[in-house]
């Protein structure tokens, strides 16, 4: 029976992907554990933080969503909480945990890439904060 | 349990379920219908069932490859299929997503053109810059940049081809992207995506404003979402702000252009699919100019730079709409010669050749097309 729940997880996946089929250009959702979905994600995190006036680092708490759309290039879509962390930024520091008191704030980004110009980038950095 | 038993087992859930729904559904007032309905679905699953099968035992197949990296490149340059694909410097962006099939449009039905083939001498080749060469919008790459509105470039793009087209000339007209993106509410969700057949209806009801690229100032509403550069010596103009918005469906023209916004409008007579046949299509292209296609992206379409292309690696990204200008042969591969608007800098110059006759990646399966209203 394990075995079938194998199968049938993904094709389940399949089905929902057909049912919600439609838009040319729409996003799907993707999965957090790909490298290159992660990646996207640092490199998005990084850049919130750079742009933020805090004096500590915030790191993501709970990714709630993931998608992915084909713009000119690709695109990746996260709804992510994110939390204060105890490091300050620039120091020196490795092993960042979220502040205990800290109250964690949802954030949108998108990061759009264009692998043929050698180009990613942060379009979109809004949190409800 | 085996693939094939739980095929079974999956298909007798199917029956079951359709067996209550049209046992439930009896009362209705239309229970012939309904039933047709749910056969219809319930093929349309079984289809989705055995495609994702096949797509799954073609993965397995495949070398694992980190999609975009400089390995995809070699991989794919090293494999001797019919296309070349363009290094990049990055190791950050893929995404390896396990969604397969099912992307691409269903959006509303238009009425079928058959055209009558028999009598038309069709070429090998096939290239409509060479053919109406005193139709400019048919050498033009445009750049959709951070939306998703492909669905509105491959309409715009072609219906401008058209109205010259079928004008011998004398009509020469960006349509503007932006007036089908902003102010079409039925062609699905702007930059979030949309529906071909959708977008060339509303050219016959509603008509279009003529717009050029973005800051061209040509025309009435030119594209307002940035091709931006993220280099700082870049020739393009830097990214600022948000990205992703749908902009807003302004019903004037940019300032400084004469005519008024309903004088602007340029309207199609009628908005028809072509049937998926290769003689169709081509038969389409040679009588009546470009059309509108749409097929599933993979990753290493953002790869590629010349020859045909054809899908050697890398996960499903989603769907996505093009104009289809042309056909011909090269070395003996049949293609298909079509327009992205990922700018002049993808590709082939912004143009790409795609494998013809097989409905490769769906590039067949979902063409539209219209024709211009005198």
């Amino acid at each position: 029976m394990a075995a079938c729940w194998k199968i049938m997880v993904p094709l389940l996946a399949a089905f929902l992907a057909v049912a919600s089929a439609g838009l040319a250009g729409g996003p799907m959702d993707a999965d957090i554990n790909e490298k290159g979905v992660k990646d996207a994600l640092q490199f998005a995190v990084v850049q919130h933080n750079k742009a933020s006036n805090d004096l500590f680092v915030s790191q993501v708490h709970k990714v709630m969503k993931v998608q992915k759309q084909v713009v000119a290039g690709l695109k990746y879509i996260f709804t992510v909480q994110m939390a204060r962390t105890s490091c300050r930024k620039g120091g020196a520091e490795k092993l960042c945990s979220v502040q205990e008191d800290a109250v964690p704030y949802e954030c949108t980004f998108e990061v759009w890439s264009r692998p043929w110009l050698s180009d990613i980038q942060v379009v979109r950095n809004t949190c409800n904060k | 349990m085996t693939v094939e038993g739980s095929l079974i087992w999956f298909q007798g859930i199917v029956a079951v379920k359709l067996k209550y729904t049209v046992i439930t559904e009896c009362a209705d007032l239309r229970p012939v219908i309904t039933y047709h309905y749910t056969m219809y679905r319930y093929r349309m699953w079984r289809f989705a069932f055995l495609c994702f099968l096949s797509a799954l035992s073609v993965c397995w197949a495949r070398p694992r490859l980190s999609p975009l990296s400089h390995e995809m490149v070699n991989y794919i340059n090293k494999v001797n299929t019919t296309w070349k694909a363009g290094h990049n410097f990055h190791n950050v962006d893929y995404s390896y997503v396990k969604r397969l099939c099912g992307t691409l449009l269903k959006g509303p039905k238009l009425p079928v053109m058959v055209q009558y083939a028999g009598d038309m001498k069709l070429p090998k080749n096939f290239d409509p810059r060479e053919h109406w060469p005193n139709c400019p919008t048919l050498k033009e790459i445009r750049d959709q940049g951070s939306c998703g509105s492909c669905w509105a470039f491959g309409a715009a793009e072609a219906i401008s081809d058209r109205l010259c087209i079928h004008s011998n000339g004398k009509i020469s007209v960006e349509i503007s992207s932006e007036d089908l993106l902003t102010c079409c509410s039925d062609c699905g969700m702007g930059c979030n995506g949309g529906y071909p057949s959708a977008a060339w209806e509303y050219w016959t009801t509603e008509g279009l404003v003529s717009g050029g690229l973005y800051d061209s100032h040509v025309g009435c509403r030119p594209y307002s979402i940035p091709p931006c550069e993220h280099h700082v010596n870049g020739t393009r103009p830097p990214c600022t702000g948000e990205g992703g918005d749908t902009p807003k469906c302004l019903t004037q023209c940019e300032e400084g252009y004469s005519p008024s916004y309903k004088q602007d409008k340029h309207y199609g007579k009628r908005s028809y699919s072509v049937p998926s046949e290769q003689q169709q299509i081509m038969s389409e292209l040679y009588k009546n100019g470009p059309v509108e296609g749409a097929f599933t992206v993979y990753e290493d379409f953002l790869l590629y730079k010349t020859g045909v292309y054809q899908h050697v690696t890398g996960s499903a990204l989603g769907g996505h709409a093009i104009k289809i200008l042309g056909w011909g042969e090269e070395n003996g591969t049949p293609y298909w010669l079509a327009a992205n608007s990922w700018n002049t800098d993808w590709g082939d110059n912004g143009f790409f050749k795609i494998l013809r006759g097989e409905d490769h990646c769906g590039i067949e399966s979902e063409i539209v097309a219209g024709i211009p209203r005198n």
